[in-house]
This record gives C-alpha cells, sequence and structure tokens, in this order.
C-alpha cells in the first residue's frame, strides 16, 4: 500500500486541525473580542483555502493509481462544484464574520460549520484514495502476468 | 403564504407574520383580531441594540393598529429591545383591527446596531393582509 497518496488530503485535514489549535491560542493571546474575532476569521480564510487546494492537488494522487481520466474529471468535477460556492461564500462574508456569525440552522459558527465541510470532504478523498489502490492492480502484478501468459 | 415573509442579513433573521395565537393567519376573523408578530433573531456572537417599527403607509388604511404603548398610533407602532448575543425577540403586543375593505400591506422595518463591531443593518418586510 502506497502512502504518499495520501499526503494531500492528510495535509489539509492538517491545516484544518492545526488553524482550530491556534485559534484556541488566539483566544488566550487577544482579549479583545472583535479584534480576535478578526484574526480568527482570517487564519480560517488561510486555512480553508489551503486545505481546498490541498484536495484538488489528492485528485492526481487518484490518477496516479488509476490513469483514468474518466475518473479525474469526474473528481475534479464534483470538487470545483463544491469548492467554488464554498470560496465565494468564504470571499463574501465581511472580516469578522466566520468567526461572530452563527447559522440559523445549525447553531454553530460558520467557520467551524466550513472546516466540517472540508474535513468531510478530505476524509471521502482519503476513501477514494483508498478504493482506487484496491481497485486498481498494481503495475508488477500486471507484469507477472503478462510474463507468464507469454 | 403573502401574511408570513421573512428576510435575512449576516447576523440577523427576520420573521413578520398576521397571527392569531402564534398562527400565521392572512384574514381578520370576523369577531376577533389578530396580532402583528415580529420575530428578530440576533446571529451575531456580539450583543444588539433592536428598533423595531410597523407601518401601514395606505390611506385611508383597511386595516389599523391597536396598542397600548405610549407613542404608538393606528397607524404605527414602535418596539426596542437590547438583545444577547445569538438571542431573539418576538414583538406580538399589538393588534390588527379591520377598519375597511380590501387587501392591505403591513410593513415591518428592523434596524439593528451591534456597537461593539460598530456595524449596522436595516430589514424591511412587508406582509398582505385581508380585513
Amino acid at each position: 500500500m502506497n502512502l504518499y497518496p495520501y499526503l494531500p488530503p492528510a495535509f489539509a485535514i492538517y491545516v484544518l486541525a492545526v488553524s482550530a489549535f491556534t485559534g484556541m491560542y488566539a483566544r488566550n493571546l487577544i482579549t479583545d473580542n472583535v479584534q480576535r474575532n478578526i484574526a480568527r476569521d482570517w487564519e480560517i480564510r488561510v486555512g480553508a483555502i489551503t486545505s481546498m487546494l490541498s484536495s484538488l492537488v489528492a485528485l492526481y494522487s487518484i490518477f496516479e493509481t488509476s490513469k483514468s481520466y474518466a475518473w479525474l474529471v469526474g473528481t475534479s468535477l464534483v470538487l470545483v462544484c463544491v469548492f467554488l460556492p464554498l470560496l465565494f461564500w468564504i470571499i463574501s462574508n465581511k472580516a469578522g464574520h466566520l468567526e461572530s456569525v452563527v447559522t440559523r440552522r445549525f447553531s454553530m459558527r460558520r467557520s467551524t460549520l466550513c472546516a466540517i465541510l472540508l474535513v468531510l470532504i478530505n476524509l471521502v478523498l482519503i476513501w477514494a484514495i483508498y478504493e482506487n489502490q484496491r481497485l486498481t492492480p498494481s503495475h508488477v502484478d500486471c507484469g507477472k502476468t503478462s510474463n507468464v501468459s507469454s | 403564504m403573502k401574511c408570513k415573509r421573512t428576510n435575512s442579513a449576516p447576523g440577523l433573521f427576520v420573521t413578520s407574520y398576521s397571527g392569531y395565537k402564534n398562527k400565521a393567519m392572512c384574514t381578520v376573523p370576523a369577531n376577533d383580531h389578530l396580532r402583528h408578530h415580529i420575530v428578530v433573531e440576533n446571529l451575531q456572537l456580539y450583543d444588539a441594540d433592536v428598533t423595531c417599527q410597523g407601518f401601514i403607509r395606505a390611506r385611508p388604511p383597511s386595516l389599523s393598529f391597536l396598542s397600548t404603548v405610549a407613542g404608538d398610533t393606528s397607524m404605527n407602532w414602535t418596539g426596542i429591545v437590547s438583545l444577547h448575543q445569538d438571542t431573539s425577540k418576538e414583538f406580538q403586543h399589538v393588534e390588527i383591527h379591520a377598519c375597511g375593505a380590501g387587501r392591505e400591506n403591513i410593513i415591518a422595518e428592523v434596524t439593528v446596531v451591534w456597537p461593539d463591531p460598530h456595524e449596522q443593518t436595516t430589514l424591511s418586510i412587508s406582509i398582505e393582509v385581508n380585513p
């Protein structure tokens, strides 16, 4: 089992986890509520965009294993359909609002909802990479098979 | 439902409806009255100062307000409240009475000021009620 393809989505989750950790640090460091929310907001924006880019890089890990253009185009389209609205939604928020506004339906901060969504997407990508590796026969096996038949 | 509408802005969600015992109703009952309900939800994690106004702008009107609060008239009413972060308030102290024929628009205007981040927003909702 090759672990390198898992690096981009794992890195994306790591970035989001670090963002949550530094958020706790910011809470202790900055006493003013408004300044703290703005600092956290920018941290989340950078984390989310880095995470999205890492997820897109992960697609090429899937392509490396499967060599299937259909998979590459399909998963790219799905991710772009999710990421573009998410990116526009993040950008449309005023400074500080990702941290200071709660969503009405789930009663959680917008930043938390955004992080949960990105972690879920990256977990799905990890599962997709795993399935791809499991279903795609390795090149060594292909070589052996061809040698036997000849 | 024309007598129940919502409007939202970042950090604010407002619902306006004409209702009888907390249920939306579009026509004033024959032997009773409706109330003008405005629900203001502060979705920001800052305290907010809310000013809420209800208007009937048509002349002559086919509906009128009846409020026990000083300063309110048959054509407009005002309510104010300070909301803590992530809390809501429902204004429902004003009765709606029929005084003519034909549908009437009742306008709700909610202005919210968040003093801490120096932000302010105003939302307007118009509902349609039958006398």
